[in-house]
This record gives structure tokens, sequence and C-alpha cells, in this order.
């Protein structure tokens, strides 16, 4: 654990508004990043994340200072995104969450890929998911996804491998993979 | 190298880990048609994940989130010091009874041990609560207020039954068929009668009181 961090909580326990916004704009764009990418919309994402936020800020006396904070901030963001999709999935929702998130630069080809692997990413079951977009769409390593998940490093990697490979199977169903003549094997990996 | 070999490749490389034997992978590739599916998709999925971009924060938010956050602050502030002086008076009230109720008995009693508090010494089924006293009171007052009442209707019930055979003796009376013996005995019949009331509440406000003073009964049987 950084010193800083620990300073900074420090200040933010004593009541610094100061140490308070500069907490938050430290972990603004992870948390707000993960609860769009989670729950598919902008505006449950906003109130989740000041969600996640009151919460840490309520519960920040109770932070281990010998972790990291991210991680732990970013456990009381899954938790919460997870709370907020299983009271969601209780009432009926015409919003189509994938459309909420596509951004204007996506066209053509490239937009269809996206839109194709997160429809892929959307069916996976959430443990999957999660690990999934930590990963690959927030740039978490997997010790930070196991600190947050509070599972083994192991489980992670499990979970991740198989959400991959649901995901290639649905690219490959979706016609996203062109079939290639034998002779039209690659002769470069990119690495 | 197998498929096997290929499947643990295929996820290092989607890792972001670099690939060491290209050569190996490239030869397993033009031999296995299935897993050749795999890299490609692997190759688009890579592809499309590079394209997905860092979700912009809305403006202002980190604003809205910090007067959240500090108004959660301020608003816990408040409550920690409202329950202080809540505890604080409850304390002092708590104080209060223990003075008033420990206090007197303490030096009626020199005999009893100062660490032995007087609740202890009354019997389980009392009830010694504060809230005890005012009804405590209230009913002291009606059984008297009954009893008083009561004494006043055989009071005039008496006077009447005496004022018969009275009336009867005098001259202008007829005679009457009943003995004057038999009329006192009737009378004093009905001032039993009257007066039973009285003495069922005089006998209830006894009880009543020998009830709630149980706490100086130990002490004066010690003191006997």
């Amino acid at each position: 654990v950084s010193v800083d961090e620990a300073a900074l909580v420090r200040r933010c326990l004593r009541g610094d508004a100061q140490a308070v916004r500069a907490l938050v704009e430290q972990f603004q764009t992870d948390v707000f990043g993960l609860c769009v990418r989670l729950l598919r919309h902008r505006q449950d994402a906003e109130d989740v994340s000041q969600e996640v936020f009151l919460r840490v800020f309520r519960s920040l006396r109770r932070w281990d200072v010998t972790r990291p904070l991210k991680p732990w901030i970013m456990g009381i963001t899954v938790n919460r995104c997870r709370t907020h999709l299983s009271q969601r999935a209780r009432r009926p929702e015409s919003v189509d969450y994938l459309a909420d998130i596509a951004t204007a630069a996506e066209e053509g080809d490239a937009a269809e890929l996206v839109r194709e692997i997160r429809l892929a990413v959307a069916g996976l079951r959430p443990e999957y998911r999660i690990a999934f977009v930590m990963f690959h769409e927030q740039g978490e390593r997997y010790e930070e996804i196991a600190l947050a998940l509070a599972r083994p490093v192991g489980t992670i990697k499990t979970w991740l491998h198989r959400a991959r490979l649901e995901v290639l199977e649905r690219l490959r169903q979706r016609g996203m993979v062109r079939d290639e003549e034998p002779s039209q094997v690659p002769k470069r990996i990119d690495a | 190298m197998s498929c096997s070999d290929f499947q643990h490749l295929l996820q290092c490389h989607l890792d972001g880990e670099s690939i060491a034997d290209r050569a190996a992978l490239e030869a397993h590739l033009s031999a296995c048609s299935a897993c050749r599916v795999h890299w490609r998709a692997a190759s688009q999925l890579a592809t499309g994940l590079r394209l997905i971009r860092p979700l912009p924060v809305p403006p202002e938010f980190s604003g809205r989130i910090v007067a959240g956050v500090l108004a959660q602050q301020r608003a816990a502030r408040r409550l920690r010091q409202g329950l202080a002086i809540v505890g604080a008076m409850a304390a002092a009230i708590l104080v209060t009874i223990l003075l008033i109720r420990v206090w007197p008995r303490a030096g009626d009693t020199p005999t009893r041990p100062v660490d032995s508090p007087v609740v202890q010494e009354a019997p389980p089924s009392v009830k010694e609560t504060p809230g005890d006293a005012p009804s405590l009171r209230e009913s002291i007052t009606q059984v008297a207020q009954l009893t008083l009442r009561k004494a006043d209707d055989t009071v005039g019930e008496a006077r009447s039954l005496l004022a018969r055979p009275l009336a009867n003796d005098g001259p202008s009376a007829p005679m009457h068929s009943t003995p004057p013996t038999q009329t006192l005995r009737e009378a004093g019949s009905g001032i039993t009668a009257g007066l039973e009331p009285v003495a069922d509440s005089a006998k209830r406000a006894w009880n009543l009181f020998l009830r709630e003073i149980p706490s100086v009964r130990p002490a004066d049987k010690r003191g006997a």
C-alpha cells in the first residue's frame, strides 16, 4: 500500500473536502467504467457509481491499510452492480442496454464486431462476465481481480479462460469468423 | 504441438503474453482446422477489444459525488453528536434515579452492607418500576374515595332504618305488626350489610399497602 493512499484516506476520514475530491477523481473512471460495462446503462451506472462512493466513504474506517485501495473499491463496485442487477431482474425493462453504451465512433464492420462481442459477453454467466470485463475492458490484472472478488487467482483464471472460449464460440456461431481454405493459413502470427 | 498445448498458448496470447515458439504454432495451425478457426476467432476478439474505448465520465460527476459524500459525513457527525447527548442524558437520569432510590434506604438501614443494592432485596413478584408510583397513589386515592362514598351511603341507610321504628312509636302512628326488637335487628343487619363494602375496600387498601412496602419489611424483621 502506498503511503499516499493511506495519507489520503486519513485526510478523508478527518472530513477534508479536497482529499475526498482527490480520492473520487482517482477512482471515478474505473468505478464508472465498470458500472457501465456490467450494468450496460449509463444512467444506472451513474446512480450506482454514486452509491459506490457513498459506501466507500462510509466504510473507509474498515479498509485494511495493508491492502491496496483499488481492489477494495472495485470489490464494492462489483457488489453494488450485482445487487442492482438482481433488483433490475425482478422488474420488467424495455431498455436496450447494449445500444445505450455504443459510441458513435464505432461504425461499419468494427461496430458490428464490437456489438457481437458485447452480446457474447452479455450472455455469459455473471462470474465469467465480471472476470472478462475486469480483465479485458477495464485492464485489471489477475491479482487485482482476485482481491476485488475475494477469490483465488486460479479461480479467476479459470473463469476468464472459460469466458473467452464461450465468447469465441459465440463469435464463430454468429459468423464473425470467416472460414478459410487450408491454403490460406496465416503465414505470420502477430503477437 | 497438440490441440491442448494450442489452447494453453491461445489463453496466454489473450493474456497478453508473447508467443515463444511461433514456428510450432504455425505448424499446428496448418494441420488443425478447428484450432485455426479458434485462432482466427481469437484474433477477431482481440481486434474488437481494442476498439472498445474507455468510457468518458459524465461532466460534473465528481462534483455531485463529492457533495453527496460530504453531506453524508455531516449527517453522520450530527448523528454521533446527537447520540452522545442522548447517552449523557440517559446516564444522568439513571444516576438520579439510583440516588433517589438508594440514598434514603441506605440511611435507614445502617446494618445493611453498602454494596448490596436495595433492588435485589425486593421479592421478585413486586414491580418497583418508577412508573408504578403514580398508579399506586391513584389507586389509594380511589380506594379512599370509594370508602368515603360507601360510608356516606351506609350512614344514610342506617338513618332511614332507625327513623322507621321511632316513627312507629308515635301516638298517631298505626299499630305495626312486627315487634320493635325485630326492626332493630333488621336495622343492625342493614348496617352490617352497608358497611361490608367499606370493610372490603379498607381491606383491599391495606393489602395494597402491604404489598407495596416489601423492602421495608426485611429491615424491620432484622431490626426485630
